[in-house]
């Protein structure tokens, strides 16, 4: 959906028309429970969080900035949503890097086998295994690699909706991406060594 | 170095999007609709005052009339009738006679039935105060 989309149906709803807003729910409902999931790890949460972040956006779109993207603010809800649910419930949260740091260098072969390995499985256990790997990073970076990848977010948009600087971003997105193909590499090792 | 990381960028976004996405259940828009719409106010039925616009119209033609009434009786009793014959005599003429059979009605009405217009309108501006009040709070 572009933005003149949003905006038009946006005016819709703010003109009364409270089923035009479902346009909006259809469109987005998908990246904003994922988001979530990506920071509460429990999907039942997650689900209630991206409602809640639904709601909130419809009871301030009034508020809402026409010269920005309504995906981009309505993530920037979930976002928020989802930290201070994971804030009250795990008082001790912190994001913990869970895998090798050393990501200093980029592994062509790397990413270029993993990919092939995961493109030779079924489609369920390629999920799986994505999915088992992007929850193995950090929330943030789980985050942001969502973001840019699956949401096509630009580091700006990605900054406004996290709140960290598009340097941090930067560094981020490189690091989760070498993360992530680390883990999957682990992954996929484990399950060829189950499969012997 | 650019082409290189463009192209695992594009792996990426390639893997990602085989399964990095998740799924909401089938009532997820149906469940944010009735939130949404729970939380749109019942419309508070604005206040309508006892009398309408059209109604304060006929009071007030009636006011004026018993007004014109009362005037031209002191006109009669006073004995104040123009000397010369003028457009405005025949007007005069014509709202003495209305006055005089006005009175005749008025005078068979017992005096304290005159309280009842004082009433009526002492309720209308209470009416109005009422209505300024709970429009404001609205």
């Amino acid at each position: 959906m572009t933005a003149e989309e949003e905006h038009k149906i946006i005016s819709k709803v703010l003109s009364g028309s409270t089923e035009s807003y479902a346009m909006l729910v259809n469109e987005y409902k998908d990246m904003a429970f994922t988001v979530a999931v990506r920071i509460l790890r429990n999907k039942q949460d997650a689900e209630e969080i991206a409602m809640d972040a639904f709601v909130k956006a419809y009871e301030n779109l009034k508020n809402f900035n026409m010269s920005s993207r309504f995906s981009s603010w309505l993530y920037r809800i979930t976002y928020n949503a989802a930290i201070d649910f994971v804030r009250k419930t795990k008082p001790d949260f912190m994001s913990m890097d869970a895998i090798d740091q050393d990501s200093n260098f980029l592994d062509k072969i790397l990413y270029e086998n993993t990919a092939e390995t995961l493109n030779d499985l079924e489609e369920k256990d390629r999920t799986k295994y994505i999915r088992m790997a992007i929850n193995a990073l950090p929330e943030d970076e789980a985050v942001i690699i969502t973001l840019y990848y699956l949401s096509g977010n630009t580091v700006m948009e990605i900054s406004e909706i996290t709140g960290l600087s598009s340097s941090n971003v930067k560094v981020k997105l490189y690091r989760s991406r070498n993360k992530l193909y680390k883990e999957l590499k682990r992954l996929l090792k484990n399950e060829v060594g189950n499969l012997l | 170095m650019k082409a290189n990381d463009l192209n695992i960028d594009m792996k990426t976004r390639a893997l990602l999007e085989k399964g990095g996405i998740e799924e909401t259940s089938a009532d997820f828009t149906q469940n944010v609709l009735s939130r949404v719409k729970a939380l749109q106010k019942p419309l508070l039925s604005e206040y309508q005052p006892v009398i309408s616009r059209k109604g304060w119209m006929i009071i007030s033609a009636f006011m004026f009339i018993l007004t014109i009434a009362f005037v031209s009786t002191g006109f009669l009793a006073s004995g104040d009738q123009p000397s010369s014959y003028t457009f405005s005599n025949e007007i005069m003429n014509s709202v003495n006679n209305f006055s005089y059979y006005v009175k005749e009605i008025f005078s068979s009405i017992p005096e304290y039935m005159l309280l009842i217009p004082i009433a009526l309108l002492f309720f209308l501006g209470f009416d109005k105060l009422l209505k300024s009040i709970i429009n404001k709070r609205s």
